[in-house]
């Protein structure tokens, strides 16, 4: 559905980043980690497609949920002029989420960048666990906070692009060393599709399972138009998946097969 | 004041004037979640091909300014799919069902419309005008003679309303849609994309990994409105008008210019409750125009200077 919502706060996270709380009942109550919002981001329709965000926190009793998006382009810089109080048009919660099953005494989440954000929300969500957290950022200005992780009481693993903060280089190298990426019951992954497809792999050689939350340029956002089209090999041959609607979080060896 | 929205095409009487466009609305199953389907007039769901094709790679589509680029190259399960699988849901609403058929040959058109003239749906449009694949379909649309041999063959291969769907990426549009009427069209729909670029200059690329797309969207509108103006001029068959309507404002623009019914495509993107708004908005337009059915308005501009 979509919903006339409200904005309660909005906070300047770092740099460019903005973290905004949303006041919708039905998708605070609804959200699931790994879901996304459909967002517009122009009151007066200056924009004609929305742009997906993903929830990063959702109270169900409070009523209210969050996003945390970077300012990329127009959209997202739109978004980042509303105020408390403003109303806007959100469509959600859309997609198919992070499978979590209760039986996972271990889990590894991966993210780089923005990828970050819907990971913090199942990071909240998972419980009483041993949680590894992998983070890869692009500087340290980048580096944003992320209240479920930090409070989760997660060991959290850094990297910069830069080294300004952190690991200097990629955040799959940290990944590969100082863990064994298979010793984990799942490992969540959430960033730009090389950090994705090489933490996969690592996950593949290593004996273990994965889960990947894709990005691809959307236009309905609900599966109707077929623009976000991902091609996912099953035990049922190859499928064509919208994004959208069937992920955004795909089986991470679906996804990125084994090149043989 | 009671008004009558219902229109007829082809003998086919829709609801409402509005119809959701092909390509926006899958097979109705998604937009069904966010509005009552018994409130369209009609929907014509996804290209359908003879046999399920994967359409292009990504990106698919870019933001344009008041508009779109798509080039999803008619990604779709198959006619025999849609049959089995869409049709029978689909018919629990009112809304009218057109299926739009896209081919690589004149012989693909054929066996799509005799087996469609076999199923549950109540108007074929033929699709000549799709921009984003490689064989067939624009190539027919582009010229009033391949319009015209498409027309012609699936005119025979069914008794269905035929409905013409024609390209706007051609000189003179009005004689695409002559060849349409002459080959036995019941109806012609228009306008299709029209045929765009965006390059990203970091990167030196087109920002499609198609290299082109289709444009839609109010960036289009004006010249759709143009052209259903002229195609009103030249043919005597009813017209559905479509290109960028986001209100009834815009689609009583199309109506004005000649169109018997509209399609709403890209728009739902925005508002997904964009047809049913259209729907509504059309219906007050009556009411306080003092106007009881659409008929009177379809054609009824009045050019400056005459
Ligand atoms: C499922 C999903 C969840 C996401 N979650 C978040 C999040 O939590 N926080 C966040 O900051 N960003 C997130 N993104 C990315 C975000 O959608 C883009 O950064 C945003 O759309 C850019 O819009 P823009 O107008 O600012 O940029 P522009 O580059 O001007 O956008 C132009 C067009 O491209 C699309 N586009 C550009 N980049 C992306 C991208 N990476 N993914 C999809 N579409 C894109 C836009 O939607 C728009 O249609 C998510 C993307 C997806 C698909
Ligand atoms: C994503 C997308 C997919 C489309 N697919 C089809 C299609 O399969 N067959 C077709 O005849 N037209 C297709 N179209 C064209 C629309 O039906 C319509 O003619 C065009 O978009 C102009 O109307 P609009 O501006 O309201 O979208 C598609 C348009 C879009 C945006
Ligand atoms: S964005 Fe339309 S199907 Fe995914």
């Amino acid at each position: 559905m979509n919903e006339n919502a409200r904005v309660v706060s909005m906070e300047n996270l770092c740099k460019n980043s903005f973290l905004m709380r949303i006041e919708e009942k039905r998708i605070a109550s609804l959200a699931r980690p790994g879901q996304f919002v459909n967002v517009l981001c122009s009151r007066d329709n200056k924009l004609l497609l929305r742009r997906p965000i993903s929830i990063m926190d959702a109270d169900a009793s409070g009523g209210t949920f969050d996003i945390a998006f970077e300012v990329r382009g127009e959209g997202t810089r739109l978004l980042s002029g509303f105020r408390p109080g403003d109303m806007l048009d959100v469509m959600g919660p859309l997609g198919n989420g992070f499978e979590f099953n209760e039986s996972y005494r271990r889990i590894a989440v991966v993210g780089g960048g923005i990828g970050i954000y819907p990971l913090n929300f199942l990071v909240k969500r998972s419980g009483d666990i041993e949680i590894d957290v992998f983070m890869g950022y692009r500087c340290s200005d980048a580096v944003m906070p992320c209240r479920g992780i930090e409070e989760g009481g997660c060991n959290v693993y850094l990297s910069t692009d830069d080294g300004s903060a952190g690991h200097r280089g990629f955040i799959t190298e940290v990944f590969e060393k100082n863990n064994a990426p298979g010793k984990y019951d799942m490992v969540y992954i959430c960033g730009p599709v090389q950090m994705a497809e090489r933490a996969a792999g690592l996950v593949r050689r290593a004996g273990g399972r994965c889960q990947v939350s894709m990005e691809e340029r959307m236009g309905c956002g609900i599966g109707a138009c077929l623009v976000c089209s991902c091609e996912v090999k099953t035990k049922d041959g190859t499928l064509r998946k919208t994004v959208c609607k069937d992920g955004p979080v795909f089986d991470g060896f679906e996804v990125f097969p084994e090149v043989e | 004041m009671h008004v009558n929205t219902g229109v007829s095409i082809a003998g086919v009487r829709l609801a409402n004037p509005v119809i959701a466009a092909s390509g926006t609305y899958g097979f109705g199953r998604e937009y069904g979640e966010y509005v009552d389907l018994n409130k369209l007039g009609g929907i014509s769901v996804k290209g359908l091909t003879l046999e399920p094709r994967a359409g292009n790679r990504t990106p698919r589509i870019a933001e344009t300014p008041a508009g779109m680029l798509n080039s999803v190259g008619l990604q779709n399960p198959g006619v025999e799919a849609f049959i089995r699988d869409e049709i029978p849901w689909l018919r629990k609403y009112s809304l009218k069902i057109m299926a739009n058929i896209a081919g690589n040959s004149v012989a693909d058109y054929i066996q799509m419309a005799e087996r469609l003239d076999e199923a549950d749906i109540d108007m074929i449009e033929v699709n000549v005008s799709c921009p984003n694949v490689r064989q067939g379909c624009i190539s027919f649309g582009s010229t009033p003679a391949g319009v015209a041999e498409v027309t012609l063959a699936v005119r025979k291969a069914t008794k269905k309303p035929v409905v013409v769907k024609l390209t706007p990426n051609v000189s003179d549009i009005s004689s695409t849609a002559m060849a349409a009427e002459a080959g036995g069209a019941d109806a012609v729909s228009l306008i299709n994309t029209i045929t765009g670029m965006v390059i990203d200059v970091n990167t030196r690329r087109p920002l499609l990994y198609n290299n082109t797309g289709g444009l839609s969207g109010p960036a289009i509108r004006p010249v759709a409105v143009r052209m259903v103006h002229e195609v009103y001029k030249a043919v005597g068959i009813p017209i559905i008008g479509m290109g960028g309507i986001t209100s009834a404002e815009d689609a009583l623009q199309f109506i004005i210019a000649g169109a018997s019914a509209v399609m709403v495509g890209t728009w739902n993107f925005n508002n997904p409750r964009a047809c049913i708004e259209v729907a509504d908005g059309i219906e007050c337009y009556l009411k306080e125009n003092g106007m009881q059915c659409i008929g009177r308005l379809t054609g009824c501009l009045e050019l400056n200077g005459e």
